[in-house]
């Protein structure tokens, strides 16, 4: 599952540590999570939508975006 | 900590198991323990720096407390330092058959504290710090099943002689080591 995590962090200049500490996970996780190795739980992206106040589709998509989106 | 939590306890039951299983000096079983972990997670360290140095640092924000790791890890000490001392006693002591039973069965409070204290670390994970505890088991549990087995069908026919089900928890610990390092390798 494809994530704007990264990019969302850096434009608050946050860092991973920061987030993870947000999120009450370790910073193992958003990293994971970033770098697509780990798909979050459904909580776990509810939260992460929270922290950013966005929805998660807005954040996370799909690997196989259908043509025209993203 | 963290990983060098797990990473120390496995090598405890290592050395535990050597030393229980061998007439060999207390030294001896330490090193012994070590011997057949470190060339696998030096090995990881050359394959893959990063992997081992960098995502398997304390993460500042993780989840678990100090204290409970350590708290962990002194149960682990605890519980290694009586399976040590029940087997030189059983093997230098003579007992009657009513303190051998005593001696045998001294062990059992401190491995209970040992599980008490690994079920709060576990609770205190996050989501993918219990999946990669799920796979690393995942992957030694069956492992250690067809070790099992096999070793099994190698006493039936006569190419070893001992295999007792004191022999299957060791393995449990030192399989267990090399999955948790695969499987935290694969989150880096």
């Amino acid at each position: 599952m494809k994530n704007r995590l990264r990019v969302l962090r850096a434009e608050r200049s946050w860092s991973q540590a920061d987030l993870a500490k947000a999120l009450g996970v370790s910073r193992q996780t958003v990293n994971a999570i970033e770098t697509e190795k780990y798909d979050p739980s459904l909580p776990l992206a509810f939260k992460i939508g929270d922290v950013f106040g966005q929805t998660i589709e807005e954040i996370f998509q799909p690997n196989a975006a259908p043509r025209g989106e993203g | 900590m963290d990983w060098s939590v797990w990473v120390g306890i496995g090598l405890l039951g290592a050395a535990g198991f050597l030393y229980t299983r061998a007439e060999l000096q207390w030294w001896a079983g330490v090193g012994l323990g070590l011997a057949p972990v470190l060339p696998v997670l030096l090995r990881l360290r050359t394959l893959a720096p990063a992997a081992v140095a960098e995502p398997l640092v304390v993460t500042e924000c993780a989840r678990i407390p100090e204290r409970l790791q350590l708290r962990l890890m002194a149960a682990a000490l605890l519980a290694a330092s009586f399976l040590f001392m029940v087997t030189w006693l059983l093997k230098s002591v003579e007992l009657a058959s009513a303190g051998r039973l005593a001696v045998a069965l001294l062990p059992i409070p401190a491995f209970a504290l040992f599980i008490v204290a690994e079920v709060a670390v576990l609770l205190r994970m996050d989501e993918l710090q219990k999946r990669i505890q799920l796979e690393a088991l995942a992957i030694a549990f069956p492992a250690v099943a067809v070790l099992g087995i096999t070793v099994e069908y190698l006493q039936k026919a006569g190419f070893v002689s001992q295999w007792t089900v004191g022999d299957v928890w060791p393995y449990m610990i030192l399989l267990y080591l090399p999955a948790y390092v695969v499987s935290r390798w694969r989150y880096r």
